[in-house]
């Protein structure tokens, strides 16, 4: 480790010019190469530091299947691989599309953060009805290690009933979505994961809820998971 | 190699010459590259804080790391219609991951006409209100701190107004009829996104920053969306960075075969916000 200058002028004391010389000299001719080998090895722990050690962004450029030219048959077209993502109504939390991200945590906690296009309800027999009731719930969250967790959940949990002025779900439509949540975590390599959780039923065209598809299906478009740890 | 005078026998040492070579080195060992300091020579205090906030602020971002409305901190400023029917359109069309917008000449900011991809940078009659971040350095690179940006943009939604028409009472509208009118209840959006300005004056919307929120007309609320900037983006332009911002747009959407209620699908907005956080990684 450097110590600059080496000697240090005392008082009472002489002062030597070679001393005093010696002292400058390490910076004087220092040269080396500045890398990880630099660091102390237990500093890491010391620094308000945040590292992402996910490879990336959980997003796919051929899933862009955005609401932003949706009305016409991009947003049927599910041959296309157009959707971020389909959960189905009542196949309880649900991971939305390859939204998963796994981490080597040293210290914590992790800064979670999720945001992504709701999309709508659609059908299971893949039209693109508009005319339907929606008496289902949706609700996102952050999984973390395969449960849920309940403090980073947003979304509703009332399906609505027929005779309402309108389906109480608060996401029929589209709708922006962002998750922001910080992880208290062990040291160890933790998964997190965006999910999804739907439950209610479509009604048929008519609007009765009596009637509903059973494999209908909540579309998720673009969306954004990422996981730092900060230390 | 820093210029140093060596003391010569006889000289008398004085806190004045004996300071400056002190400083001589302390100013050559803070300018010291990467790659010039021995092996196990640096401790915590040599470290910089990788989140690049503490006593670096000034140094990317001079006047902090938000921006947005006079609203935060201040008086609530005056709602203001920002955009109407601003989004061009395509059916069928599939987005690009970067959308370039205001090529055309036109000014980006506050409300004005539909122009250079439909966007507006949010912003009141203050300059400085701008939903906008500025680096303090020209044509920033991202990778030469290794530094990537945690960005949210958010706007509070003041009013939707036209594209909502409940005149049709016999109907459950659930959208539970095809009719024009039922249509628009699906049909208005406000739109809200997250951009960057490179270094060559170009701006890009990061598609997957695009957020479609269905306003069912009169609705007050908050349009949200968040990203991760990287370098890797930056690579669509010349591969720097000037601004951050975020961007808003309204427009019809709903699925067919609901038709454009042809109405005015005006957004109005109040107060807006972007955050930026910096973080050093891998």
């Amino acid at each position: 480790m450097w110590r600059f200058p080496r000697r240090i002028p005392k008082s009472g004391r002489v002062a030597d010019s070679e001393d005093l010389n010696e002292g400058f000299f390490p910076l004087v001719a220092a040269s080396g190469h500045l890398g990880e080998g630099n660091w102390q090895d237990d500093m890491s722990g010391q620094l308000n530091s945040v590292t992402e050690v996910a490879a990336g962004i959980a997003y796919d450029a051929s899933f862009v299947g955005n609401a932003h030219y949706a009305g016409g048959p991009v947003d049927t077209a599910i041959a296309g691989g157009l959707y971020g993502g389909l959960v189905q109504i009542g196949s309880g939390w649900t991971q939305v599309a390859s939204a998963t991200r796994t981490i080597d945590v040293e210290v914590g906690p992790v800064i979670v953060m999720a945001s992504f296009q709701h999309g709508r309800r659609r059908p299971n027999n893949g039209s693109n009805e508009p005319d339907r009731h929606a008496y289902v719930h949706v609700q996102y969250g952050i999984r973390l290690d395969g449960s849920t967790l309940p403090i980073s959940v947003v979304g509703d949990q009332d399906s609505g009933s027929e005779g309402q002025a309108m389906e109480r779900g608060l996401w029929n439509y589209r709708q922006g979505v962002d998750i922001f949540q910080i992880v208290d975590v062990a040291p160890g390599r933790h998964t997190f994961e965006l999910v999804c959780h739907a439950e209610g039923e479509l009604g048929d065209l008519e609007g009765d809820e009596d009637d509903p598809d059973q494999d209908d299906f909540v579309v998720i478009y673009s969306y954004e998971l990422l996981a730092v740890e900060v230390k | 190699m820093p210029t140093f005078d060596p003391f010569d026998e006889g000289d008398a040492l004085t806190a004045a010459n004996l300071t400056s070579r002190l400083t001589v080195m302390r100013t050559w060992v803070n300018a010291l590259p990467a790659r010039s300091v021995q092996r196990w020579g640096l401790d915590a205090q040599h470290v910089p804080p990788q989140t690049y906030g503490k006593g670096h602020a000034t140094e990317l971002f001079p006047n902090g790391f938000q921006a947005g409305s006079p609203a935060l901190g201040g008086p609530v400023g005056a709602p203001f219609t920002v955009c109407t029917n601003s989004l061009p359109y395509t059916a069928g069309a599939q987005p690009v991951t970067y959308q370039t917008f205001d090529t055309d000449g036109g000014t980006s900011y506050g409300a004005g006409g539909v122009h250079g991809g439909g966007w507006r940078i949010p912003s009141q009659a203050a300059a400085a209100s701008k939903m906008e971040l500025t680096f303090d350095t020209p044509a920033f690179r991202l990778d030469t701190y290794g530094l990537g940006l945690l960005v949210r943009a958010r706007v509070e939604v003041y009013n939707a107004s036209a594209g909502f028409l409940m005149n049709d009472t016999s109907v459950d509208w659930g959208c539970s009829s095809n009719t024009a009118s039922n249509a628009q209840i699906a049909a208005h959006c406000g739109i809200i996104g997250i951009g960057f300005e490179s270094g060559a004056g170009t701006r890009y919307v990061l598609e997957r920053t695009v957020r479609w929120n269905n306003l069912l007309g009169v609705a007050r609320g908050t349009m949200s969306t968040s990203t991760w900037i990287r370098q890797t983006d930056l690579s669509v332009g010349n591969g720097t960075i000037a601004k951050v911002f975020g961007v808003v747009a309204s427009q019809w959407w709903a699925p067919s075969p609901i038709v454009d209620p042809a109405s005015d699908n005006e957004l109005d907005i109040r107060t807006y916000a972007i955050n930026i956080l910096p973080i050093r990684y891998a």
